[in-house]
């Protein structure tokens, strides 16, 4: 692989896999904020505290979390592969 | 003319910037579509995650069911993470949101009261769940009516009633003055309509409601619980109340906005009055209706057993809606009343798009509603082209236009009783009759200097004609549009003098054109008694064209004459002749008709380059050239290649003469087209050739075609080719010939034309004879003939020049489409043309010519 080779195969990873991934990331954050936002806001109205600090929610947000990060790194593991596969095809080209 | 090209780049500009508008338009649905989907399931997953876990406890089932939830979680978030990376799968979320929007803002547009009647709506809902709660969660025994006679509610009481009949008071005189002064004025069935709209129903309810409580408190109170919050709630309620009252009074005022919703009313009535036809071969009718019938318990309206007429409760609430909006178009147009015309006109395209829905469902070819509304507009047409608000036709002209299409659904056979999968031929009178209708309006409009209606009933008459294709009604083509089109094109001819009648003429061609294209995409599923619509249209284009160059061979600026409209590609959005012969050469052949009719039509469009290039030439239409230059690109397109199914069917015809004892040669399409191109363009260059008048680049055009058919012989040795090229280079080595021997001049550049041909035919080995001759002629007269000037590389040589630059293949310029040329088709080309001009083939062809000169 020459440099040029080698810059567009970096330049290949950050744009195709690892945008997606740290923007898939971004989201997930924003989803659990806004999800735990509306969460809260219920817990204020109804005037019970305990829903939150209730450990079972704790827990829940962990699974959540988890899965998530599972999915993020089987799609990028996915695209990276695909990727690797496209550049390989075209160098040959 | 600058100024004009900078319009037309201007124009195009336009377009592309908003073309780049709509796909980002699109690119924020997708984002939206992604940001949504994704929080969706998000939340989803979040609730089965939080449920799942919730769940487990120690029982077997707890568990199972736990962990299923917390699975089915798992593989949600996976599905849905993998699959938005796929364009596809968020575009159908975008697709949705689309759809959602745009169900929206039709229910918002159409009913302009309908918030404020959802906004009252969630006020009685909210008060009365937040009393519920009240009183549910604080059941503690009842409250005796004392407490509101006494001192601690009485006034309570008293300022609840006060507003309620104040609340009462300003609906009556608001809403009254809204009715008697605004809607009242135009028609009492608009008034009738508007105020029995639900939000008046409901907000008449708020008063009552203020009224009744106190009362029922007063005599026999309430629930302990809400005792002391029911009275300053309702207060609340009622004052948002009047608020609601005062923005729906203030909305209710716009006559145009009300006009419009008596419309969406009206169509309302319509597909209630209208029901569809009870099918009684239909599995429920036969399995459950029976047996109601049978019990005595099937009480539906038995004119819906109908199925060919439609019921008549239906006619009539159209006929009256439509009565009551053409009034209002009438005293609107004598009153100057600009929205209000507009607004009657929508009324009246909501009422028969309501009706037209549910007439197609009965098959009857006869309709009153069209035909009396055919007629109002008429008569309306005659008003209001005299009015001084001259943009009232053009409104009116789009509307006729618009429910013109709709007349489709007369005669509309249903799906049910069609029994040999054959629709039958969809034409009625009615469409003849609105197709008169937009001829009128083009009659009475095209003298009008501060109008765009003749434009627009022009545009409405090719749509017409498009919506007639797309019911597969060849006859409306050939029976009312076409002649509709000389009809209105009579009228824009005598006056070719004055740039607007020159520009209403080129639209028509215009239209003419996008229509033969669309013709050409359904050429196979057209259907009609009488000629064929392809070769009529064509035909029109033909005769119409000639009859403009007949009267005005002068061109036009605005690039709207015959010659620019058929032959070239001026803007993205317009269809030439070229891009027409593709479409029908790719075209899909699924049969031998199709097959034929493809042939055929190629054939016709040969013939009517031909044709039209004949005429032009006597003409002396100096850019008659463009002619040859069409005739070049479709040549390309034949010599690149005609599709694979061409060929099958060509074997499959042979063989089929061959079982029946016809044994002739076998003739491949693509060999028939190009001796029919060749055989024009060798007819059509010996009248270029003592044509005075005409751009001098036209032999550019000409030996482009003899040099990719010298490079297909190349390739493929095909012999008809070699004896084609050798007959019009010989036919126009004839013509020097003989001028040199009658002692004329010869034509411009024509000698060195001359030479680069013989070169090829020399290098490509196509005829030493013909070489020969050439080598003889050409040796003799440019002895005398010098190139003086001549500074390109092979210009030098006595090789032809163009713009300064050396000979060059005719660069393809109006078939540049991504799908008529791709990528790979333009390298092919310019190889094309690296083949035929380099040393290796000119070069020794000149020193040779050189050296015989100099013997």
């Amino acid at each position: 692989m020459n440099v040029d080779n080698y810059k567009n195969y970096i330049k290949g990873i950050l744009s195709a896999v690892f945008a997606y991934t740290l923007i898939d990331l971004f989201f997930v954050i924003l989803y659990a904020a806004v999800i735990g936002g509306v969460f809260y806001l219920y817990a204020f109205l109804i005037g019970d505290f305990s829903l939150i600090q209730n450990k079972q929610i704790l827990a829940s947000i962990q699974v959540f979390f988890g899965f998530y990060f599972i999915a993020i790194s089987v799609t990028s593991l996915n695209a990276f592969i695909k990727f690797k596969k496209n550049f390989k095809a075209s160098t040959e080209e | 003319m600058f100024e004009h090209i900078k319009q037309a780049q201007e124009r195009e500009a336009t377009k592309d910037s908003q073309q780049l508008i709509n796909s980002m338009k699109n690119n924020d649905y997708l984002a939206i579509a992604h940001h949504l989907s994704s929080l969706v399931v998000a939340v989803a997953a979040f609730i089965l995650i939080a449920t799942g876990i919730n769940v487990l406890g120690d029982s077997n089932i707890e568990v199972v069911f736990g962990y299923g939830l917390l699975l089915v979680a798992c593989v949600v978030i996976l599905f849905h993470e993998f699959n938005k990376r796929k364009a596809s799968y968020i575009q159908k979320y975008a697709y949705l949101i689309i759809k959602a929007r745009f169900v929206a803002t039709k229910y918002w547009h159409a009913d302009y009261l309908a918030k404020y009647f959802w906004l009252g709506f969630i006020l009685l809902l909210a008060v009365a769940v937040f009393l519920l709660k009240a009183f549910i969660t604080g059941i503690d025994g009842w409250a005796s009516p004392e407490l509101y006679q006494g001192k601690k509610h009485s006034s309570s009481v008293t300022m609840v009633i006060t507003t309620a009949s104040g609340l009462l008071a300003a609906q009556i005189a608001l809403f009254s003055f809204m009715m008697q002064q605004v809607l009242s004025k135009y028609s009492g069935v608009v008034a009738q309509n508007v105020a029995s709209h639900r939000s008046f129903k409901l907000l008449a309810l708020f008063p009552i409601v203020g009224l009744f409580v106190p009362f029922l408190l007063h005599n026999f109170g309430a629930p302990k619980s809400i005792e002391s919050l029911l009275l300053p709630t309702i207060g609340f309620m009622l004052l948002l109340g009047l608020l609601i009252t005062v923005m729906v009074a203030k909305t209710g005022l716009s006559e145009s906005l009300a006009i419009r919703y008596f419309g969406v009313a009206s169509a309302l009535d319509i597909k209630r009055a209208m029901p569809a036809p009870i099918k009684t071969t239909s599995r429920s009718y036969k399995n459950f209706w029976r047996g109601l019938h049978f019990l005595g318990l099937d009480f539906r309206n038995k004119d819906r057993f109908q199925v060919i007429v439609a019921p008549s409760k239906g006619s009539g609430v159209a006929m009256e809606s439509i009565s009551a909006s053409l009034g209002i178009a009438n005293k609107a147009a004598l009153e100057g009343q600009h929205d209000v015309f507009f607004s009657s006109l929508m009324s009246i395209e909501i009422i028969m798009e309501a009706y037209a829905e549910k007439r197609k469902l009965y098959c009857s070819s006869e309709d009153e509603i069209f035909t009396y509304l055919n007629y109002q507009f008429a008569a309306l047409i005659e008003s209001i082209s005299k009015n001084p608000n001259q943009y009232l036709i053009s409104n009116l002209t789009s509307s006729i236009g618009k429910i013109a299409k709709l007349t489709y659904c007369i005669g509309h056979i249903p799906e049910e009783l069609i029994e040999d999968g054959h629709r039958g031929n969809s034409n009625n009178l009615t469409t003849a009759l609105w197709m008169g209708l937009l001829v009128q309006c083009f009659e009475h409009t095209h003298k009008l200097t501060r109008s765009t209606a003749a434009h627009t009933s022009l545009r409405q008459m090719s749509e017409l004609a498009r919506t007639s294709i797309s019911h597969k009604d060849s006859d409306a083509i050939t029976l009312t549009y076409l002649p509709s089109v000389k009809k209105v094109y009579a009228l824009c001819i005598p006056q070719l003098s004055d740039a607007y009648h020159k520009d209403l003429a080129g639209v028509c061609l215009s239209n003419l054109m996008d229509d033969l294209l669309t013709i050409s995409l359904c050429r196979d599923s057209l259907r009609g008694t009488h000629e064929d619509a392809f070769e009529e249209t064509l035909k029109l284009i033909c005769n119409l064209s000639k009859l403009y160059l007949a009267i005005d061979a002068g061109g036009s600026l605005a690039l709207n004459d015959p010659l620019n409209i058929a032959l070239t590609k001026s803007a993205t959005d317009k269809y030439c002749m070229q891009e027409i012969f593709f479409v029908v050469a790719n075209k899909e052949i699924t049969e031998n008709y199709s097959y034929r009719v493809a042939i055929s039509d190629l054939e016709k469009i040969i013939n009517s380059l031909h044709e039209m290039a004949v005429f032009s030439i006597e003409r002396n239409v100096y850019t008659s050239s463009y002619y040859l230059n069409a005739l070049f690109e479709v040549l390309y397109i034949v010599v690149r290649g005609l599709p694979k199914k061409f060929q099958e069917h060509d074997e499959l015809e042979y063989q089929e003469r061959a079982q029946y004892g016809f044994n002739r040669d076998r003739v491949y399409t693509e060999q028939s087209l190009i001796e029919l191109i060749c055989d024009k363009l060798q007819d059509l260059s010996s009248k270029f050739y003592h044509s005075e008048r005409i751009l001098p680049d036209w032999q550019q055009s000409v030996f482009s075609s003899l040099g990719i058919l010298i490079i297909r012989y190349a390739d493929k040795e095909e012999e008809f080719i070699k004896n084609k090229v050798i007959e019009v280079v010989n036919n126009y080595y004839v013509l020097i010939k003989s001028d040199i021997d009658e002692g004329n001049r010869f034509h411009y550049d024509s000698e060195k034309y001359l030479q680069l041909v013989a070169a090829w035919i020399k290098f490509f080995n196509l005829d030493r004879v013909l070489t020969q001759d050439i080598e003889q002629l050409l040796a003799n007269i440019t002895s005398t003939r010098r190139h003086g000037g001549v500074r390109e590389r092979y210009g030098l040589y006595g090789y032809p020049t163009l713009h300064h630059r050396d000979f060059y293949l005719y660069p393809l310029e109006n078939i540049r489409h991504p799908q008529i040329m791709t990528k790979e088709n333009f390298r092919t080309f310019s190889s094309y043309g690296d083949r035929l001009i380099n040393d290796d083939v000119l070069m020794p062809f000149a020193i040779n010519l050189e050296n015989m000169r100099n013997e």
